[in-house]
C-alpha cells in the first residue's frame, strides 16, 4: 500500500539528562563537600574557642565596629554617587579644561589601589595643611576612589542613551539642565544600576581597608578580639558572616536589577 | 642639594625589590586564579549536583568578603591548623607571607574570574554547538573554531579588568609583612618623611603596571567589538 511507503516524520531525539559524566560530578561534589564539613566545620564546631561569642559584650564591641562600618560606607556612597556623576558630566563636557582634568583625575584614582589612597588621605592630606581623624580620612580616600570608578559607570550609561532623546528634549523646549536631570540621568542611572551597585559591595568591603589607619570599624574590632583571646579563625569566621550579610543582600539586589534590566 | 624627588633617586632600590615582589605576586596569581576560575566555571554550568552547588558557595563567599579579612585569615589561621606554607623552590626562598599572599590573590581574583567565563560560555546558545557537531566538527574544532571566537568577545576586556584590580588589591598583602611596592613606600616615608614625593612614586609604578593593561582592555574593546565602540564613538563625539 502506498501508504506504507510514506517515511517516518524525523522527530527530534531528546538527549537524556542521565550519562556518566553528570553521575561523576554530582557524586564527586557530594564527596568534596562531605569532605570539607568532616575535615573543617566539625573540628571548627567542637574544638574551636567559641566561648567568648556567648558573651554580650563581645557582640557590642563587634556592633560599635559594624555601625562604624555602615557609617564610613553611607558617607563613601552618598559622596561617591555625587562626585562620579559631576566627573561623568565633566569628562563629557565640551569644555577642553575640564574634560582633561576630569579625565586625567578618573584615570590617575582607577589606576591607584584604593589601599594607597586610603592611607595617603590618612598621612599626605596633614602635610598639606588638612587635618582628618580615621573616620573622615577613610571617606575621603574611599571617595576619591570609587567615584572616579563610578565616573566611567555613569558616562558608559550616558553614552548609551538614545541622541534622539535629547533632540526631542531640546525640540520641546526644555533647557540643557533640565533636559540633563529630567531624561538622560534617569536612563543613564537604571541602565548602570547593576554596575553601580557591585561596584558599592566593593567599597562597603573596602571599608574594611580603614584599619590601617587605625579606624575602629569591624575588621579592626575583631582583630582587637582575636589578639586578646588568640583565636583567628572563628573571630574571622564571625566578621565574614557579618560582612557577608551586608555585602551579600545588596548583591541580591544587583541581580535583581539585572534580570529586571534584559526584558 | 635638595630637590624634588631626591628621596627616591636614593632609595630607589629599595622600590625597585618591591615592584619586583608585585610583579612576581601578580604574575603568579594571574596564572592560578586563571586555572581556578576556568575550573570553577566549568562546574558552576555542569546540570546539577554537588560541585555546582561547592562552585556557587566558593564564588559568593569569596566575591562578598573583604579580600583583607580572607587574606588576615589565611596569614594567621593557618598556622593554627598547623599549616606553614613556606619552601624552597629552585633555590628560590618563598616565605609564608608570599605564599598565603599569593593564595589570597588568587582564591579572591578566581571567584571573579568563574564569574566572567561563566557569563562567556553562557552567552554562546547550545544550537551552535549542536550546529556544529552536525557539520562535522570535532569536539575540540567546535571548541576553538566556534564557541571561544564568540565567547572570548565578552570575556577579554572584563578579564582585563579583573587582572588590573588584581594589581592593586596585591598592594593589601603588605599588611601581612609581604614586602612589596606598598610597605616599600611606608618603609621609606617612615625613613625620609617625605609622603608626597613617596606616594607620588607608587602611584608612577603602579602606573607602569596598570595602564598598560588598561589601554590593551580598551584596545580589545574596540578591535572585538568594532560596531559598539563606533557606535560609542560616534554619540561621544556628538
Amino acid at each position: 500500500m502506498a501508504v506504507e511507503t510514506i517515511p517516518k516524520p524525523l522527530t527530534v531525539q531528546h538527549r537524556s539528562n542521565f550519562s556518566w559524566f553528570n553521575i561523576l560530578a554530582t557524586l564527586g561534589g557530594w564527596l568534596v563537600l562531605a569532605l570539607l564539613v568532616w575535615w573543617i566545620v566539625i573540628p571548627a564546631i567542637f574544638n574551636g574557642r567559641w566561648q567568648i561569642f556567648q558573651e554580650w559584650a563581645i557582640w557590642e564591641f563587634l556592633a560599635e565596629g559594624l555601625w562604624v562600618t555602615v557609617r564610613v560606607a553611607f558617607f563613601a556612597i552618598i559622596f561617591s554617587l555625587l562626585f562620579g556623576v559631576i566627573l561623568a558630566l565633566g569628562r563629557l563636557s565640551n569644555n577642553k579644561i575640564t574634560a582633561i582634568s576630569a579625565t586625567a583625575y578618573i584615570e590617575i584614582s582607577r589606576a591607584t589601589p584604593s589601599f594607597l589612597i586610603i592611607f595617603y588621605a590618612f598621612i599626605g592630606l596633614p602635610k598639606l595643611g588638612i587635618k582628618l581623624d580615621s573616620f573622615w580620612a577613610a571617606i575621603v580616600g574611599l571617595t576619591v576612589y570609587t567615584s572616579a570608578v563610578l565616573a566611567e559607570i555613569v558616562r558608559a550609561g550616558i553614552l548609551s542613551v538614545d541622541k534622539g532623546q535629547l533632540e526631542a528634549a531640546y525640540s520641546l523646549g526644555l533647557s540643557p539642565f533640565s533636559t540633563l536631570i529630567t531624561i538622560v540621568l534617569p536612563q543613564a542611572l537604571r541602565r548602570m544600576m547593576p554596575a553601580i551597585v557591585s561596584q558599592l559591595i566593593t567599597l562597603i568591603k573596602d571599608t574594611s581597608l580603614a584599619y590601617v589607619i587605625a579606624l575602629q570599624e569591624l575588621t579592626s574590632q575583631g582583630r582587637a578580639i582575636y589578639q586578646k583571646y588568640s583565636n583567628v579563625l572563628e573571630t574571622m569566621f564571625v566578621i565574614t558572616v557579618l560582612y557577608f550579610i551586608l555585602c551579600y543582600v545588596l548583591s541580591l539586589i544587583s541581580r535583581r536589577l539585572e534580570i529586571k534590566e534584559s526584558f | 642639594m635638595d630637590y624634588f624627588g631626591k628621596g627616591i633617586i636614593e632609595n630607589l632600590n629599595l622600590f625597585w625589590d618591591g615592584f619586583l615582589t608585585t610583579i612576581w605576586v601578580s604574575l603568579i596569581a594571574g596564572i592560578l586564579s586563571l586555572a581556578i576560575g576556568l575550573i570553577v566555571a566549568c562546574l558552576r554550568v555542569t546540570p546539577s549536583g554537588g560541585l555546582k552547588v561547592v562552585a556557587i558557595v566558593y564564588t559568593e563567599f569569596f566575591r562578598n568578603t573583604p579580600f583583607l579579612v580572607q587574606v588576615l585569615a589565611l596569614y594567621f589561621g593557618l598556622p593554627k591548623l598547623g599549616i606553614q606554607l613556606q619552601f624552597n623552590l629552585f633555590g628560590l626562598e618563598f616565605n609564608q607571607s608570599f605564599v598565603v599572599g599569593t593564595l589570597a590573590l588568587s582564591l579572591y581574583t578566581g571567584a571573579y574570574i568563574a564569574e566572567v567565563l561563566r557569563a562567556g560560555l553562557l552567552v554562546v546558545p547550545p544550537g551552535q554547538s549542536e550546529a556544529a557537531r552536525s557539520l562535522g566538527l570535532s569536539l575540540i574544532q567546535t571548541l576553538w573554531y566556534v564557541i571561544i571566537p564568540q565567547a572570548i568577545r565578552l570575556v577579554i576586556p572584563p578579564l582585563g579588568n579583573i587582572y588590573i584590580a588584581m594589581i592593586k588589591n596585591s598592594a593589601i598583602l603588605s599588611s601581612i609583612a609581604l614586602v612589596d611596592l606598598m610597605s616599600r613606600a611606608t618603609f621609606v616615608n617612615n625613613r625620609i618623611d617625605r609622603t608626597f614625593e613617596v606616594f607620588t612614586a607608587v602611584i608612577l609604578f603602579y602606573f607602569v603596571l596598570t595602564l598598560p593593561l588598561a589601554w590593551g582592555v580598551s584596545y580589545f574593546e574596540k578591535r572585538l567589538n568594532p560596531h559598539r565602540a563606533s557606535t560609542l564613538k560616534l554619540r561621544g563625539a556628538r
